[in-house]
């Protein structure tokens, strides 16, 4: 059996959301919305997860568009694609943490294929899950696969595969919300909260539910933002670490600030604790050393694809002394 | 499974053609249209060995479906020559020995001659991200920069 090849499905291109809702409400857990297909396509190819129909949205109107006003800020459709996020004036202007977190995921050809709304929904990683049906033949199967046991922490009592989509932590630090279609009203949600921290179900996303738009409110004037990832090689890998910083200061004294991180654990981490501790402080060397602490204790980051909890504690370090010296 | 006509413009030339709802654009290109300058290395979007131009812009055409690629333009390495004429990418690959055993060269061109249609006169660390998406496992990546920088200059 040729493995490379996909399993047999059932393509569906509805013009509508209504119509998505409703074939989700019919398929149930056999469907998956296709939007890029960058990583769910993988999925299927390798045989990590088996599904009979397959719903594109692409088609459907709105869902590729970006909208901006000065009121109410940004309007991104789940399936803009990532390069049409980078190359737009506005995305790239004020809202230059989300440009630069979307720079940062894989490649090229991957950028202009995959979508915002994509990398939002991305399954959580993780290097046992992940491989082939082969490998899997030759151990007991872990919480992701519908056993009971995790390889990645020993013991572990629930999934822990790791969240590592690079434009979470920018949404994050710039507050940005979902519009999330189901079948009553469209309800609305931070970024922030859409995470569960659970591998297995890592979204709050019930399933004949669909993302359909990213709201990004105005960024007031005097913030300024950076967006770092540490990834082993380049852009084309998963990250050691992403984190987001938007500052708002009166020379050397913070007056506000946000920091999200991502691609630690098996969830996002906005860093209130850490945020609360620097509001009002005067950046110096001393703050910026008693701040890691703070934020590697909120962080906690773990042992996940090749990267270690150490590592990752020291990148995330380096990144944040970076971007706060760059800040003063 | 149900086949559906799809219709696909490659290199100019227009199709209609039956494919199956999980056929890859890849295994359309290769197995029904003949064009098998594509190549299926990886088969899960990590290599750019499959790498086609999609609307001018380069995708991975083993993890898009044909029907999802359906009403496209689709340019593919057959489609840059004009008859016999090399395009200059392909002679610049062959004049500095940028070809090993050839099978990521399809991609890195297409690749590059999106990059060097895109961005005028692009840098090296440009050049260099523009192909993190297309792997030589010859390793051969300093004659394909320098035959990417040589049409470069020679555009100036």
């Amino acid at each position: 059996m040729n493995h490379m090849r996909l399993p047999k499905l059932t393509y569906l291109e509805p013009e509508t959301i209504e119509e998505v809702i409703e074939l989700k409400e019919e398929f149930g857990r056999q469907c998956a919305v296709l939007a890029g297909g960058t990583d769910l396509i993988p999925l299927l190819k390798r045989r990590n997860i088996s599904l009979t129909h397959l719903i594109n949205i692409k088609r459907i109107r709105g869902l590729t568009e970006i909208s901006y006003s000065e009121n109410r800020g940004l309007s991104i459709g789940a399936a803009v694609t990532l390069r049409d996020v980078i190359n737009h004036p506005i995305c790239s202007g004020s809202y230059s943490v989300l440009a630069e977190a979307a720079k940062a995921v894989a490649f090229n050809q991957l950028r202009n294929m995959a979508t915002l709304g994509g990398n939002i929904c991305l399954d959580s990683k993780c290097t046992y899950y992940n491989q082939s049906e082969l490998a899997w033949k030759s151990r007991a199967h872990c919480f992701k696969r519908g056993g009971n046991i995790c390889y990645v922490i020993r013991g572990g009592t629930q999934c822990y595969a790791l969240s590592a989509a690079d434009a979470v932590s920018a949404l994050i630090s710039l507050e940005a919300e979902l519009i999330i279609s189901g079948p009553g009203q469209p309800r609305r949600t931070l970024v922030e909260g859409f995470y569960t921290g659970d591998g297995l179900n890592p979204h709050r996303l019930d399933g004949n539910e669909v993302v359909t738009t990213i709201l990004i409110p105005p960024v007031a004037n005097g913030w300024r933002g950076r967006f770092l990832k540490k990834s082993y090689r380049g852009s084309a890998d998963f990250a050691i670490a992403t984190l987001s910083l938007l500052l708002k200061g009166n020379g050397k004294v913070i007056e506000d600030l946000r920091i999200a991180l991502n691609g630690i654990s098996s969830k996002p981490v906005r860093a209130r604790q850490t945020e609360a501790f620097l509001t009002g402080k005067r950046i110096s060397d001393g703050t910026i050393k008693e701040a890691v602490q703070v934020l590697l204790k909120e962080a906690s980051p773990l042992s996940l694809i090749g990267s270690s909890a150490f590592l990752r504690r020291g990148m995330i370090e380096a990144m944040f002394a970076d971007l706060m010296e760059e800040a003063s | 499974m149900e086949k559906r006509i799809i219709k696909l413009t490659v290199n100019g030339e227009p199709h209609e053609i039956g494919v199956k709802p999980n056929d890859t654009l890849l295994e359309v290109l290769r197995e029904q249209l003949g064009f098998v300058g594509a190549k299926e290395g990886c088969g899960v979007g990590e290599c750019g060995a499959c790498t086609v131009l999609k609307e001018d812009k380069p995708v991975l055409s083993c993890i898009l479906l044909a029907m999802d690629a359906a009403g496209s333009n689709i340019t593919t390495i057959e489609g840059i020559s004009t008859g016999e004429a090399l395009a200059p990418l392909q002679k610049s690959f062959i004049q500095h020995g940028a070809v090993q055993c050839g099978f990521c060269t399809p991609g890195m061109i297409l690749t590059a001659k999106e990059l060097l249609d895109s961005v005028k006169n692009p840098t090296l660390e440009q050049i260099k991200e523009a192909l993190s998406g297309n792997l030589c496992r010859c390793t051969g990546y300093t004659k394909i920069i320098e035959a990417i920088q040589a049409v470069r200059d020679d555009a100036k």
